[in-house]
Order: structure tokens, then sequence, then C-alpha cells
């Protein structure tokens, strides 16, 4: 029932950076194991990357000025908490190969009938392969037909359930591949995490089905440091109904071939926004939000409906030609050019995650790396995680290969084994399936950690996912002891580590006495940026959450204003 | 839809490891508006506690790992209504997991086979490559593909041999790519037994994503082999035109002895069932066997038939 398995690289992840992570340790002639808790290039995150940032430059000149207004841009982006060596290099990379990349993979970057790429008009921010909506679903195809041409060894839904160590090393992991009810112990020389964002934890949320956090908690399990983690980011124009439908994105992005975006109204039929009013910023999530809030204060739209997204100004050719969206419109007869799209917020992106080098991607904690977006560098976005999982692959290809194995401790892979061998039970009869104790916890999430938040709220969200810990966990069990597709027993390991997730979500929260970005606390309603323009750091220190803080370095881009009311700020 | 307060589904349930024989087990959830079959799933597991077996992650037609067949239609379940009353059935043409998860090893296996990765003609030139929206366009419409695998579950063809739609919508992709220069007709013929497919039009029916298997993807790759003169992918279609003429009608045991040759062997025990149910008269097949079926003007039809050929010439 258990089997052990040794690979160089262990790469846990099966999106932009996972993926892109095991390709170029592959090509460097590492052996890599690749675990995906869902199909590779069909879970997580990336496939919902629908646009791509654009950048065109004919001259060196060009490309510096290009370079500096995405830094500016990234600095908002990711309400200056982002690591700005790191993003100046993403960056780079993103204006200078990213593209090149694509094309190389067979990406078909949109054109039209005579070559030139389909950008917005006039700002030329955004490009689409080939699809708005399916960009990244289109790339993860690609990448998984090279994963699988190169006979990487690659085991899908297979979840990590827990890192091992050797001397404060990680040297491997222990896996559950519940597709055939089997445990893996898995030695490396090498680990990276690439598990994407950690938002399906609330009950609106973009994550896919699997989405449970697990890479922050087998990080910060191992003893690594979390940062940010409270900076959750918002999506606004999601659909609210139907639910399965709940993670289709109604773009406030420039459509491609016109200068329009999609608008938004509230309950009164008054339009409270455009993307246009913030010509200079493609992407406007975080003032969309900002102007939600002021719509659902004023009791004309709730964070779970009653505003409603238009692409009634669209030309319809545009509409029908070059969006996925515009099917669920037809779908459920409604018609793009007349009828609105009801919405509600979900959780989207992190800005925060596993702390992280951004030269080598390396955590605090050796032998362990994290890659893409469960990392605390940047906000996602499809060239950064590429970029990360290429970094990592060259750096562990320089500094670990010759690393001797090391065998993990004995007595902790036994103990995760023995955990894991425990959940696999159906008693008791009467009891909770593990997927109804995490619809609770997202419940609590919802209610208590939203987008408003107060010290109030938040304490009560504690105390309520200490009641799930006492009640729900003592009367959960699984369906079935079928050993073939268990998700129930991959749900019961996710209980455990969504109830971790979410309590340092809160502890973080109640941390940060401000608002920034997409955190907005009703108590501490000012962006503070001489108190607060520092990141959050936690981590596990004789087995409590110990939190501090630690100035940001502000290198090439720094906010206008110290102290500014939240509303009046675009980050 | 709206007048009914609740969706009964009734649904396929099997686990090969622990299970003696399938079954069906019917769940009631209350209906809202606009309600999909996912939906219902959800509701099952997450209101009453029942633990069913089904795959999804993303809900909006992206990642293709929901198939199932609905009332003997195959959907993506993230996609379609729920109706008021529903059998849920695993996609067919695949291994079961477990009650409604397939097996998606077996694609992958047959799409690799077939080496569906871009080999460029000429070395990439760097960003942005010459390419128009014109020359991609073919091959555009497969990048839609999310690989459900609803073709292939429809397809009478899909067997040992034949790759099935859903790979070789994989292979069309390069092959219709204008950059592309591998050896795709080849493969098609002689890896994907292209010529196995009966042209019967269900992958192009079962298509979530609006893509012409039949039309745009397999006929594709035929008037490729056709072009290069690699074989005949048509060896169907002209059994099932000379019987035509011949006949003036389609006996369907001359047209399974045609086209399959000697491995019609394989479908004795199949034919004998049907001669003792009374599915198949005797008189039939013997007829069928010794070419007797004739139409009574098949004259007139031959006459027909060879104007046409004439005009096509």
């Amino acid at each position: 029932m258990v089997q052990h398995v040794r690979a160089d690289v262990l790469v846990i992840g099966g999106g932009g950076a996972g993926a892109r992570a095991a390709l170029e340790a592959h090509d460097l002639g590492l052996d890599v194991l690749l675990v995906v808790k869902g199909l590779l290039g069909k879970s997580g995150c990336s496939i919902f990357a629908g646009s791509l940032d654009f950048f065109s430059s004919e001259s060196d000149e060009q490309n510096e000025e290009a370079i500096h207004k995405t830094m500016e841009f990234l600095g908002k982006y990711t309400h200056y908490l982002g690591d700005q060596e790191y993003l100046l290099k993403s960056t780079h990379f993103h204006h200078e190969e990213f593209w090149a990349w694509l094309e190389k993979l067979g990406l078909y970057i949109l054109r039209d009938e005579r070559g030139a790429i389909v950008t917005d008009i006039p700002h030329k921010t955004q490009a689409w392969a080939p699809k708005m909506g399916m960009s990244g679903a289109t790339l993860m195809n690609a990448l998984r037909k090279e994963v699988l041409h190169r006979k990487i060894r690659l085991l899908e839904e297979t979840s990590v359930t827990a890192l091992l160590q050797k001397d404060g090393r990680v040297v491997g992991a222990v896996a559950l591949d519940f597709l055939h009810g089997e445990i893996y112990v898995i030695q490396a020389k090498a680990v990276v995490l690439a598990t994407g964002h950690s938002n399906h934890l609330s009950k609106r949320s973009t994550g896919t089905r699997e989405g449970a956090a697990n890479g922050w908690v087998l990080a910060y399990n191992a003893g690594a440091q979390l940062q940010n983690i409270e900076m959750q980011w918002y999506h606004v124009s999601d659909v609210r109904k139907p639910d399965a439908w709940m993670r289709l994105h109604l773009y406030p992005n420039p459509l491609p071939g016109t200068q329009d975006r999609a608008q938004l109204f509230n309950s009164n039929g008054e339009m409270f926004f455009d993307g246009n009013m913030y010509p200079e910023n493609p992407v406007p999530y975080i003032t969309q939000l900002k102007h939600l809030l002021r719509q659902v204060q004023e009791g004309k739209a709730r964070f779970d409906g009653g505003y409603f997204t238009s692409y009634r100004h669209v030309d319809p050719e545009i509409m029908d030609k070059w969006l996925h969206q515009t099917q669920f419109f037809h779908k459920l007869g409604l018609d793009p050019a007349r009828d609105l799209f009801e919405n509600g917020i979900t959780w989207h992106m992190n800005v925060g995650g596993v702390r992280a080098n951004g030269d080598t991607m390396e955590t605090d904690v050796p032998g362990l790396y994290a890659a893409g977006s469960v990392a605390a560098l940047i906000t996602g976005g499809l060239p950064n995680v590429v970029y990360d999982g290429m970094i990592v692959a060259r750096h562990i290809n320089e500094h670990v290969r010759s690393q001797p194995w090391l065998e993990p401790d004995s007595v902790q892979a036994e103990a995760e084994v023995k955990r894991l061998t425990d959940l696999f039970t159906t008693e008791p009869v009467n009891g909770r399936l593990p997927a109804q104790v995490k619809g609770q916890i997202r419940d609590v999430m919802w209610e208590h950690m939203g987008f408003l938040k107060s010290e109030q709220g938040m304490q009560q969200g504690l105390a309520s996912l200490q009641r799930i810990r006492e009640e729900s966990l003592a009367d959960m069990r699984l369906g079935t002891i079928s050993r073939r597709y268990n998700a129930d027993w991959v749900d019961a390991v996710d209980v455990q580590d969504m109830l971790d997730a979410c309590e340092l979500i809160i502890r973080f929260s109640l941390f940060r006495k401000e608002s920034r970005g997409g955190f907005y606390r009703e108590d501490y309603p000012v962006t503070d940026n001489v108190n607060w323009l520092q990141h959050v750091i936690g981590s596990r220190e004789n087995g409590e959450l110990k939190l501090s803080t630690k100035p940001v370095e502000l290198l090439y881009v720094k906010p206008a204003h110290e102290i500014a009311d939240y509303f009046e700020v675009d980050y | 839809m709206t007048d009914n307060e609740f969706v009964r589904a009734k649904i396929f349930r099997f686990a090969p490891d622990i299970d003696d024989a399938p079954r069906y087990e019917t769940f009631e959830v209350s209906h809202e508006p606009n309600m999909r079959v996912l939906d219902v799933l959800e509701r099952i597991i997450h209101e009453q506690g029942q633990s069913l077996a089904y795959r999804w992650f993303c809900g909006v037609k992206k990642c293709g790992a929901c198939g199932v067949q609905v009332n003997g239609r195959p959907v993506l379940a993230c996609w379609e209504p729920a109706e008021p009353e529903m059998v849920i059935e695993p996609l067919p043409n695949h291994q079961i997991v477990r009650d409604l998860v397939v097996d998606r090893q077996d694609f992958d296996a047959r799409t690799m086979s077939l080496d569906p990765l871009l080999k460029r003609k000429e070395p990439y030139p760097g960003f942005p490559e010459p390419l128009t929206a014109t020359e991609m366009a073919p091959a555009a419409e497969m990048m839609d593909c999310i690989e459900c695998l609803l073709c292939t579950s429809m397809c009478p063809a899909y067997g040992e041999k034949f790759a099935g739609p859903a790979a070789l919508v994989q292979l069309a992709k390069t092959a219709l790519d204008p950059r592309d220069g591998g050896p795709r007709a080849g493969t098609a013929y002689e890896v994907g037994h292209i010529a196995e497919c009966v042209s019967c039009y269900e992958c192009t029916q079962a298509c979530p994503t609006d893509i012409r298997v039949l039309e745009h993807a397999i006929d594709g790759l035929r008037r490729q082999i056709v072009a290069q003169d690699i074989g005949d992918v048509a060896h169907h279609h002209h059994v099932y035109r000379d019987l035509t003429v011949r006949q003036g009608l389609v006996s369907p045991v001359t047209l399974m002895l045609r086209s399959k040759g000697w491995r019609v062997l394989s479908e004795l025990p199949h034919a004998i069932v049907l001669v003792i149910r009374g599915r198949l008269l005797l008189k039939g097949l013997i007829d069928g066997l010794l070419n007797r079926n004739r139409m009574r003007n098949v004259e007139e039809l031959d006459v027909i038939a060879r104007a046409l050929q004439e005009d096509q010439t």
C-alpha cells in the first residue's frame, strides 16, 4: 500500500509554475517527479488567466520606458507589497522572453487578417492566446503535452499531505494518490512548492475544486515563513448564479480590438464603474472593488449579488468572435447587447504566500522552494509564474544536483502514513462527509472574513473555526472505503489544512491595522504607508504562530501619499 | 423548468473494487433557476452527505473534466441545465474508475502516440512571427478543444485501433497549422487508423465547444492523406457507395462483411445472439452473405450514379 519513490526534484503542483519547473529541470538532466492534486494543466489557477498583459516595444529605449511603466503598474498591483527586485527581473522576462516562449510552444497569439497582433485600442495593453478568457487554458494544454511527451514521471489526482525533513532540511514528502488509493513516501533532493493561490477557502471563490491552501500549510508546518497572507485579492465581476459558474469572470480589462470594457450597474440601474474611469490601468480590479464597497455601503449592491455587468455598449461581433464569456450569456438566453449578468465577488488571487528569495525561489527552509503564486513575491500572473518555474529549476540544477541523498526522518514518515490511514474510515456512520465540513469552513470565511472586516467579526470567525475543530472533526467520516477516486479521503486531509490556513489568515488580518488594496478593515479604514508599508510575516515557533513585520524595500517605485484615504488611492 | 420544485437524479453507482455490480440510486434536490447538472451533483454531496465520485475542476468550460451522460446524451455537467428527471451515467466508451469518473489515461496514451506537438517547417523567426488570422483559422478552431472526451464517448468506431475523434483533434491542431511540417497525414493513417472512421457525425454533434470534429478535424486530416496519396481513407464510404450502386440498398450484413473483411468473424457471437432474439432473420443473414438483397429498379440507380460520376470527372 505504501510506495517508496525517489527523484532529484519533487515538483508539487500542475499549473504554469509547476509545469515549467518540471520541464526546465527535466531538460537540464534532472530526474523529476511531478505531483498534481488535480490533472496537470486542467486544475489549479493558471487556466483562469484569460488575458495576457502585452507590451510592444520597437527599440531598447522604448523597452526601458515600457519596463518603467510596468513597474509603476506592478507597484500598485501588489499594493506596494511586491518584491521589487524580483518584479524588475520578471518584468524583463515578460517583455523580452515570454512572448517568444509562448509562440515557440505553438501558441497562437491572436492576429487580425493582416497579421497584426490584436490588442485593445488605443493603449495596446492586452493580448490573447487566442481568445479572451482562454489564454491560460490554451497554454496549459500545450504544457501538459510537453510534459507527457518527455515522459516526465507524473502522479495526478495525488495530493502531497506532508513534507518530510532531516535535520531541518526538506528531503521528501508523503503523498496520497486518491485515484488509486495509494500512499507514496517520496525522497527528493529538492522540493518545489508550486501549488498556486490559496483562494478556495471561502464560499465564493475562483479556486478549482481541489484547492485547499495545502501549499501554505505544508510550508508553514515545515518551518517556512508566510508573508502577507491577509492580502486577499477579489474579483468583483464574477457571475452570481448558477453556482457552477461563479468562476466565470466578466473582465473589466479592455476588450480585443476596442477601448470598450465591461461596465457595472447597481440595483437601481445606475452605472457605477467603467474600466475607462482609469484609462491608465488595464486591469482595474482594486478600483472596481473600492467602487463596489461604496455601493454596498449605500445599500445599492451586495457582495453576493444585486449588481450587474453590462456589455451592452460593446460591438456584438467582438463579443461573439473573441470572448469565451459570450456563450454563457447565450446559454441562459441572455443577449449581451440587451441584457445584464448578475455578479458577486469571489476570492481570487493572493498578494502574499510563502516567503521566497526572488533570485532563487528558496524559502527559509533548506531544500524547500516556492515558485509561482504560492510564493509571496507578486500577485500571480502567467508570465511571472512561468518565470519562477524556470528560475527555480536552474537554481536547483546548479546548487542541489550534487547534494547527497538524505533519508527522511522515518518517525515523521510513519506518523504521516498513520495519520492518512486513520482517516480512511466510514465511522461514525452518521457523521459528516469531509466535503461537508469544507463547506462549513467556507461559510465561516464568507461570513466573517470577507472583504469588509472588523476585529469583532474576525474574532467570531476564529471562534467558529474552533467550534468546527471541536465538533465536526470528531464525527467526520468518509462515504466509502473504495480505493478508487476516493475524493473523500483527500477532502479529509484538506479539512485539517483549511482550518489551519483559515486561522492563519485571520490572525495575519488581525495583525495588520490598516486598509490596503483588497484588504479593508472597517476599524482601520486608512491606507497607512507610514506604519504599515510593511510585510506581515508569520512562522511557527514552538508550535505557536509568531507574527512580526518587516519593512518593504521600495527600490524602484513607491506610493505618492504617506497616509491616504482608502477610497482616494488607486492601489 | 422553473415550476419544478425538485430535480430527481437517478445516478449510476459503481466502485469496481468493492461492489459486485453497478446500481442506480435516485436523489432529489431542490431546484433553482438556471441550475446546472454540476450544481445538482454538488448538492447531493453537500446537502445529503452522499459520497459520489465525479470529476470537475473549473465549472466554466475550461478544464473539460466534468463530462457525463445525462439521459443518454454526453454533456459537460458545468454547462448543461439540470432537467427535472435525469439519469446521470459515466461517459460510454471509457473504462469506469468509480461512479461517474472515467479513465483518461487511455486518451493521453493515444494522443501522445500521435505526437501532437508543433514541429516547425522553418526555424522560429522570433516574436511576433508572420501569421494571419485567416491562415490560422482552421488550427484555431481546434484550439477550442478542452479534451472533454464527449466526442469519443459517442464514437461507434472507437476501439482498439481507431484513436478516436478527441485524439485526432489534437493531431489536427498541428496538421492544420500553417507553421507545422510534421508527417501528420501518415500518422493519422498509420497510428490513428483514421480509415476506421465511419463519418457518422456523432463527434461533431457531441462537441460542447462547437468544433466541427468530423468535417474539419477528421476530414481535414483525410484530405491531407488523399493529397499525399498515403492510403485509402474512404474504405467504408466506397463499400457503402458500391453496395448502393450494385444493389440499390444497403444490407447491414453485406456492409459489415465488405467493410470488415475476415474480421467480421469477431462479430459472430453478436450475430448469434441477434438471431436467437429474433432481431436478425436467418434468411436475411444468408441473403446478405450471398449478396442477394437487391432493389427492383436498381438499374435506374446505376444510371444516376454513372451520370454523377461522369459529372464529377
